[in-house]
């Protein structure tokens, strides 16, 4: 299912927005859940979910770590109970493609590469950097991402429900000061590297 | 692979919020410039379209950029490439356009196939000039297969004469345009060791500041807001706006200025059209009034109501090292002369290394030319070329570069005019050596040099500021209430939400127990004594606060019906306002104190409650649930007392109870005993004043203050009405007292009211009738 752009924040939304939002609508509905459009409730029966796993993919760069985390919060806000209960998952597509001769090969990340360097001195190869999905080929979708036994999924986990839930205020909320603490404390461990 | 949402998230979030406000939202200190601006003139230099060839189609510049430096939408791209060249927008553009790029009436621009672009001869000349010569950083663009400049060279001090605005994450920046022959004054007093001064902004659409007196402290601190005001001047009976505030439209002005003056509210009277008359000989906004309209009223009421007058933030951001940072005017100089320091010093450096290298030639051919037979003879007799070289180089000494000058010298340049010429060629090399390492070494010559440079630049491309700079005085409420006829109004608010104002002089003082004046009024659930030019504050059952001006409060009669309050300020649907009041006979007040049905008191800060739009409200109180205001009044130190509906009353001290904020519920007033609720709770001003307690069969009386006993807050008081008490007040003999009923009100004195013990019944106040509400007028 397409989500083009970055989805709604529905941590700040009011519920006319969501309602408005038809992204949104269509997500809930596609998931097999059921919304009470007045009081916007989600009532979640296990048996009626359509999928067993849904699989966010974004691409490998910033905003595609923003886009999944407007995905989360969404979830988060109609029902955590999904997250809680393993069906929701995040797929990760490789960084790079090499290309060795006539034949290639998927790396995850920048150490990845590095090891393969490593393992393979001296061999001729080509690198491709794998900027988002939309650079892809259908092949190549579907080797890294849609294939079950190529793909690399990660499941998302929670262990402490209360825990999360303030975060997601704190990042996602309306809150500026949660927000701006947070960056300053955790600011050295992003990996991200400006041009 | 599992990962636990927390972590995710964080990371994420983290990912996101550094890159968004490092690499996207936020200017770099140096150049000004935000990352895609950056990219947009860089790439456009490097593909040479410059000033002095034409223009070429914006999509090409477009996806130049986009393919080789900014791997991000195209729309953003042109966008901040169309921004770069609005001359309303900016006011030093930076690109020079051909075709439509907008305009100030609010249109866009058009599509970037149809318009075409270049640079503008300012960014070749401040922000490009001698990058060939590699005066920043380079770095590898994102795939690795070009480079581009981590800063622009700068000499045009871009950040603070240029706009820019942006939102991060949890952050953002915004920069004022200013004039650039002021800033370079700026920078000049800074070099000279003085404290720098910018007048204030130069905004390119000119306009009025009217708060001149905060600018020195906003060029202090980086931060602060200025208040422009469009120009206008009168012809006949005509307002014409021929400039407006900085970043306001023509399209949304008039929208703004039509609703205002026409439409439901129709705020501002005496204006019949309102026309745009711009046209290429400028802007021109007519705003036709009635004859007998004042003008001059008119256009401040314009200013009070519409974006004619706009207030603009200083958010002075920017990064350095990849750091955002908060400066000030003297940070920001202070960055623009290391930055120009460094680039001189490198760009000197460059051509340091390009005169040493040909000096090393020049010598090595002068040498070679003193003994050329020999050197002819040697190299004749060498078997290979490559056996030459290295022989000279043994054998004379010669380096390297030298060898190869020389291997490669023409026969004509044996004359013994060529000699001269390298002569003299190698006496300017040598000259400029001496002058460039005097450069690199000494500080006040850079200085000097970027003086020099910034200066020609002024000379260029410096023009006369276009914003005026003025201190007028515009105290918001006075300007509405100059409209406003003065008068004293009692406003009767009902228990079905109706409000009124009735005129004070309506209500004659009376005997008591006499009977009254007719009044229609249903349940009363606040009467408050003001005046036509005051501002009532409304508390809601879900604990907002609106404000209404007690003047567009409808008139009426004692028997007239009220308005429904929220025809006048918005409410939710399942709000309603549980009580009134109003500062005019309270303005020295220190506190706003809440009084609940439950018995809980709050006090609050005043100045809490005074930073408040027109319509929207704001959260006063946290209300616990099943709890009800039972009234709102204000404070300073005083005692006070609370009266409860079943006649009991507690006195005890406020100054004890700290202020806290508007969002929370208070302490415990009083205990209350079953089915009672806290009907009024009143400061006391005067400790000569007497309790004047009214019960709803119709009897007063009032009671010395000694009769209620200093007590701890949070105790049961003590009785003083056997029956159900249905106002009170704190009164002295100069006071008149209105007493709102049904069917009948009156108006009584306070001397017409015995004193009496607190135990005793009061005696009748009016006849047949019973009493709602009272309030001492």
């Amino acid at each position: 299912m397409p989500v083009r752009g970055k989805i709604l924040n529905c941590q700040k939304a009011t519920i006319a927005q969501i309602q408005k939002n038809a992204e949104i609508m269509t997500m809930i509905d596609a998931f097999g859940l059921t919304i009470d459009l007045k009081t916007m409730k989600v009532t979640y029966e296990p048996e009626d979910l359509r999928y067993d796993k849904i699989i966010i993919m974004s691409d490998a760069d910033v905003d595609g770590a923003h886009i999944k985390n407007l995905f989360y919060t969404f979830v988060w806000n109609f029902c955590p109970q999904l997250i809680i209960d393993g069906h929701v998952y995040a797929g990760v597509p490789p960084l790079y493609k090499l290309t060795i001769g006539k034949e290639y090969k998927y790396i995850k990340n920048d150490e990845a590469l590095a090891e393969w360097k490593a393992a393979n001195p001296g061999k001729k190869f080509s690198v491709k950097r794998l900027k988002g999905l939309g650079e892809m080929s259908v092949e190549e979708t579907e080797e890294t991402l849609t294939d079950p036994r190529e793909r690399i999924i990660k499941q998302i986990t929670v262990d402490d429900v209360k825990g999360t839930d303030i975060l997601f205020d704190q990042l996602m909320g309306t809150g500026v000061t949660a927000r701006k603490e947070y960056i300053k404390e955790h600011s050295r461990e992003a990996t991200y590297n400006a041009e | 692979m599992q990962n636990d949402i927390k972590n995710e998230l964080g990371t994420n979030f983290i990912e996101y919020a550094v890159a968004v406000n490092t690499d996207r939202s936020i200017p770099d200190a140096k150049c000004g410039l935000k990352p895609v601006a950056k990219r947009i003139l860089w790439s456009s230099f490097e593909e040479g379209r410059t000033f002095n060839k034409p223009h070429v189609k914006s999509a090409r510049i477009v996806g130049d950029v986009m393919g080789k430096y900014h791997p991000h939408g195209d729309s953003s791209i042109y966008g901040a490439m169309v921004r770069l060249s609005q001359s309303w927008i900016m006011r030093y553009p930076l690109i020079d356009w051909h075709g439509n790029n907008g305009n100030i009436a609010g249109d866009g621009p058009a599509a970037s196939r149809y318009t075409e672009s270049r640079l503008a001869k300012i960014s070749e000349d401040g922000l490009l000039a001698g990058i060939k010569k590699r005066n920043v950083d380079f770095i590898p663009n994102y795939s690795e297969d070009a480079e581009e400049p981590v800063t622009l060279p700068s000499i045009f001090p871009n950040l603070l004469c240029n706009p820019n605005s942006g939102i991060g994450v949890a952050m953002a920046c915004n920069w004022l345009p200013h004039n650039l022959s002021e800033v370079a004054t700026a920078i000049f007093d800074y070099m000279d060791n003085k404290e720098p001064i910018l007048p204030g902004p130069d905004f390119p659409t000119g306009g009025i500041v009217i708060n001149k007196n905060d600018i020195p402290n906003i060029m202090k601190t980086g931060h602060g807001s200025v208040k422009v005001r469009g120009k206008y001047k009168i012809e006949k009976q005509n307002i014409v706006f021929y400039e407006i505030p900085y970043g306001t439209t023509i399209e949304d002005l008039l929208d703004e200025i039509g609703e205002v003056c026409g439409g439901e509210k129709k705020e501002i009277d005496g204006v019949t059209e309102v026309r745009d008359e711009s046209n290429k000989k400028g802007l021109r906004i007519v705003i036709q009034c009635s004859k007998d309209a004042n003008l001059e009223s008119i256009a401040n009421q314009l200013f009070m109501k519409t974006s004619l007058q706009t207030s603009i933030s200083y958010n002075q951001v920017a990064l350095i090292d990849k750091t955002p940072t908060e400066l000030n005017l003297s940070d920001c100089i202070k960055i623009y002369i290391e930055h120009n320091k460094d680039c001189l010093i490198r760009e000197t450096q460059f051509d340091l290394d390009k005169a040493e290298a040909r000096k090393e030639i020049v010598d090595g051919l002068l040498r070679a030319l003193l003994s050329i037979d020999e050197i002819i003879a040697f190299i004749k007799a060498s078997e290979s070329s490559a056996v030459a070289k290295d022989g000279l180089i043994k054998t004379y000494g010669f380096t390297e570069n030298q060898v190869k000058a020389i291997l490669a010298m023409r026969l004509s340049s044996l004359a013994k005019l060529e000699s001269v010429e390298l002569n003299q060629e190698r006496a300017e090399l040598e000259n400029n050596i001496e002058e460039w390492h005097k450069i690199i070494r000494d500080q006040d010559r850079q200085i000097q040099i970027i003086r020099e440079r910034l200066s020609a630049l002024v000379k260029k491309y410096g023009d006369v500021r276009r914003t005026e700079l003025a201190q007028i005085e515009t105290p918001k409420e006075e300007k509405i209430v100059e409209e406003i006829i003065p008068e004293d109004v009692v406003v009767i608010f009902s228990q079905s939400s109706d409000i009124k104002r009735v005129p004070r002089k309506s209500f004659k003082v009376q005997r008591k127990n006499g009977k009254g004046i007719k009044s229609e009024d249903d349940a009363i659930l606040a009467t408050i004594s003001t005046n036509t030019v005051d501002t009532l504050m409304l508390f809601t059952s879900k604990g907002r606060m609106l404000r209404l001006y007690v003047d567009n409060v409808p008139a009426g009669t004692n028997t007239s019906k009220g308005a429904k309050v929220s025809t006048l300020i918005s409410l939710d649907a399942d709000e309603r306002v549980i009580a009134i009041t109003s500062l005019y006979r309270d303005s020295n007040a220190k506190y706003v104190v809440f009084f609940t049905k439950n018995g809980m008191i709050k006090k609050t800060k005043l100045e809490e409650y005074m930073q408040l739009k027109k319509n929207t409200g704001i959260i006063a109180i946290k209300l616990k649930e099943g709890d009800s205001l039972a009234n709102v009044t204000f404070l300073n130190e005083e005692e006070v007392i609370v009266i409860t509906k079943k006649g009991m009353a507690i006195h005890f001290p406020t100054d004890d109870i700290s202020p806290i904020g508007r969002v929370t519920a208070g302490v415990r007033s009083m205990k209350l005993g079953p089915e009672d609720e806290v009907l009024i709770g009143l400061p006391i001003h005067k400790k000569t004043d007497n309790l004047a307690i009214f019960t709803e069969r119709g009897s007063g009386k009032k009671i010395s203050l000694e009769e209620v006993p200093f007590q701890l807050r949070g105790g049961k008081g003590v009785a003083v009405s056997s029956t159900s008490i249905a106002g009170a007040a704190m009164i002295d003999n100069n006071d008149d007292i209105l007493l709102v009923g049904l069917p009948n009100s009156i108006c009584v004195s306070a001397t017409d009211i015995p004193l009496m013990s607190r135990v005793s019944s009061g005696n009748a106040m009016i006849k047949n009738s019973k009493i709602m509400s009272v309030v001492k007028l």
